[in-house]
């Protein structure tokens, strides 16, 4: 496992962090991690790479354990809040972290240039960082992450100052890093962008884990239809109640819940069979917003 | 590891170059420097009333006093958001998740002020030294051991900031550091009143000086002003012990001991690693 979390815990003293996290990420899995605004999110991150402690439970990343020094050669993060010196150039910034991250000179010269061209900062090598946009600043930020060849990276809200052709080429470098087997571990509350790239998600409500699994298992909680008829009855709603798993009226439309596609033509079936007109049988796809909705009962949702 | 060691002394070595308060504070020597020049100028044109030598020495004593100060200043103000600076802006996060140990991080950071710090010392104790040479024509004595005593104030207050960084926001640690050191000043100059009593014959002479000792322990940077003032002035030519002590409390009528130099390097050590092992498990 690449990460490896077993009851991972961090308590501040305000009542906020994470609690009792049970998680694992495997080699080249886009893992995303969801969760309303302070539901520990970054805590969990920042006790992934280091900058905050634990306060129980364990966890291992490359098989090694929170904060071994050997482990984090392989590992790039992308802060959510974080400010580079803006005195110096991209290509100043970039050096510095070379050789915190063990980068020869000669190695740091070759990847410099590389990783600023990646994240769409070519030509902007002699430029002081104070003169920086945001979503400047945040791509220099990923081409920090990505100079040693992190075998894992962890992107802390990486598009939240972008815009939409950024928040595109950052989709893209995601998928890239894909298939170079890299494993990305994305946190964001951009619903929209987690289920474009993310294998599987987790959760996280107030600090505990909500749900956690792939994404395709986490939506198939069933089909859900909307049935819109001439008039809805007592008959009508009698013969589709042993046919579905869920039924609920929103004026003269019906939303019902099967087991999956195979079911609509039962369905359009027991409706002309209780002598209603059937104007309509639509099928609505659970999307993650409306799982995230659930799982965060009124939480949020940015996307 | 020392790679990253030597990555953040850089750094912060061109950190502290950089800053616009760094060129003022230049500008400001500089012309601190020159109205003590002049001064040595005019009292120089008179030399051997006896009254000039007595005023050139005031006038050197008071301006290395306020020349401590200068440079404590700058110590402190550089040293208080040290840590507690770079992770209030955010600058430690991509740093620290880095391959890089807490303690060579803050040890780069320390080594990179103190350099600076030193080199900034360096020059203004030089151009204090020289102008005197040049212009009253004195080569103070005991150059090499004030030169150092002047050089290791900064470093012990910037050992003492960089502490109360690892452990306070960069406001409470200056607001912290900066009471110390104004009651080691308070301390060094109540001393320097309790020995004048005490060569008058004051019952409460004994008194006084302790408390400038135990404000000495607290803080040893005033004890390494008055050790470098004496070890200029005392054998200058310029004063007999009398008139050193008949400076005021800017001289150095009770001299501290020289095993204050040994306490001032361990209490600077102690500091350091203290700090260290604050920040080894500090949450940023």
């Amino acid at each position: 496992m690449i990460v490896e979390t077993v009851g991972l815990t961090k308590e501040y003293l305000d009542g906020g962090g994470c609690r009792d996290i049970d998680l694992t990420v495997g080699p080249g899995e886009i893992f995303g991690l969801l969760g309303p605004n302070g539901a520990g999110k970054s805590t969990f991150v920042k006790l992934l790479v280091g900058l905050l402690f634990p306060s129980g439970g364990r966890a291992r990343i490359l098989g090694r354990p929170l904060g071994d020094l050997t482990v984090r050669r392989k590992i790039g993060f992308l802060p959510e809040s974080f400010r580079y010196q803006p005195w110096l150039t991209a290509a100043g910034v970039l050096r510095f972290h070379a050789a915190l991250a063990g980068l020869a000179p000669r190695e740091a010269d070759d990847r410099v240039p590389a990783v600023l061209d990646r994240v769409g900062l070519a030509g902007v090598e002699k430029k002081k960082v104070g003169g920086f946009s945001k979503g400047m600043q945040q791509r220099l930020g990923l081409a920090a992450a990505l100079l040693s060849r992190p075998r894992v990276v962890f992107l802390d809200e990486p598009t939240s100052a972008l815009d939409p052709r950024g928040r595109r080429d950052v989709r893209r470098l995601i998928q890239d890093l894909r298939e170079e087997k890299v494993t990305v571990f994305l946190n964001s509350h951009l619903l929209s962008e987690v289920e474009r790239v993310c294998d599987r998600v987790a959760v996280i409500q107030d600090g505990r884990l909500a749900a956690a699994g792939r994404l395709d298992a986490l939506l198939d909680r069933g089909l859900e239809v909307e049935i819109e008829v001439d008039e809805v009855n007592d008959t009508l709603l009698s013969a589709l109640r042993p046919v579905v798993c869920e039924l609920r009226r929103e004026g003269t439309r019906l939303v019902v819940r099967v087991d999956g596609r195979e079911r609509l033509p039962v369905l359009a079936r027991t409706v002309c069979a209780a002598g209603r007109a059937l104007y309509a049988l639509e099928p609505r796809h659970c999307t993650l917003e409306e799982l995230f909705l659930e799982l965060t009962s009124g939480g949020e949702a940015d996307a | 590891m020392l790679s990253g060691f030597f990555a953040v002394a850089r750094l912060s070595l061109a950190e502290v170059l950089y800053k616009r308060i760094m060129a003022a504070a230049a500008v400001l020597t500089l012309g601190y420097l020159f109205l003590f020049g002049l001064g040595m100028h005019y009292l120089g044109r008179n030399w051997g009333s006896g009254l000039n030598e007595l005023a050139a020495a005031q006038l050197f004593s008071l301006a290395l006093y306020v020349a401590v100060l200068l440079v404590s200043l700058l110590a402190v103000l550089l040293g208080v958001g040290a840590i507690a600076g770079e992770i209030e802006s955010g600058t430690a996060h991509a740093v620290l998740s880095r391959p890089l140990s807490r303690t060579a991080f803050l040890l780069g950071k320390y080594t990179g002020y103190a350099a600076f710090m030193a080199l900034y010392a360096l020059c203004f104790f030089l151009g204090l030294w020289l102008l005197m040479a040049w212009q009253a024509g004195v080569a103070l004595t005991g150059f090499g051991p004030a030169l150092g005593l002047f050089m290791l104030q900064p470093l012990v207050l910037l050992s003492l900031a960089f502490w109360a960084s690892t452990v306070f926001s960069t406001i409470g640690a200056g607001v912290v550091v900066f009471i110390l050191y104004g009651l080691n000043m308070i301390g060094g100059l109540v001393e320097q009143i309790g020995a004048l009593l005490g060569q008058a014959g004051h019952e409460s002479a004994p008194a006084l000086v302790n408390l400038g000792i135990v404000s000495s322990l607290i803080l040893p940077v005033d004890a390494l002003y008055r050790l470098a003032s004496f070890s200029l002035l005392a054998n200058s030519g310029l004063l007999d012990a009398w008139s050193l002590g008949a400076m005021g409390p800017f001289g150095t009528a009770s001299v501290p001991s020289v095993w204050m130099v040994v306490y001032a390097l361990l209490y600077a050590a102690a500091l350091l690693w203290l700090a260290a092992r604050i920040f080894r498990t500090r949450d940023v």
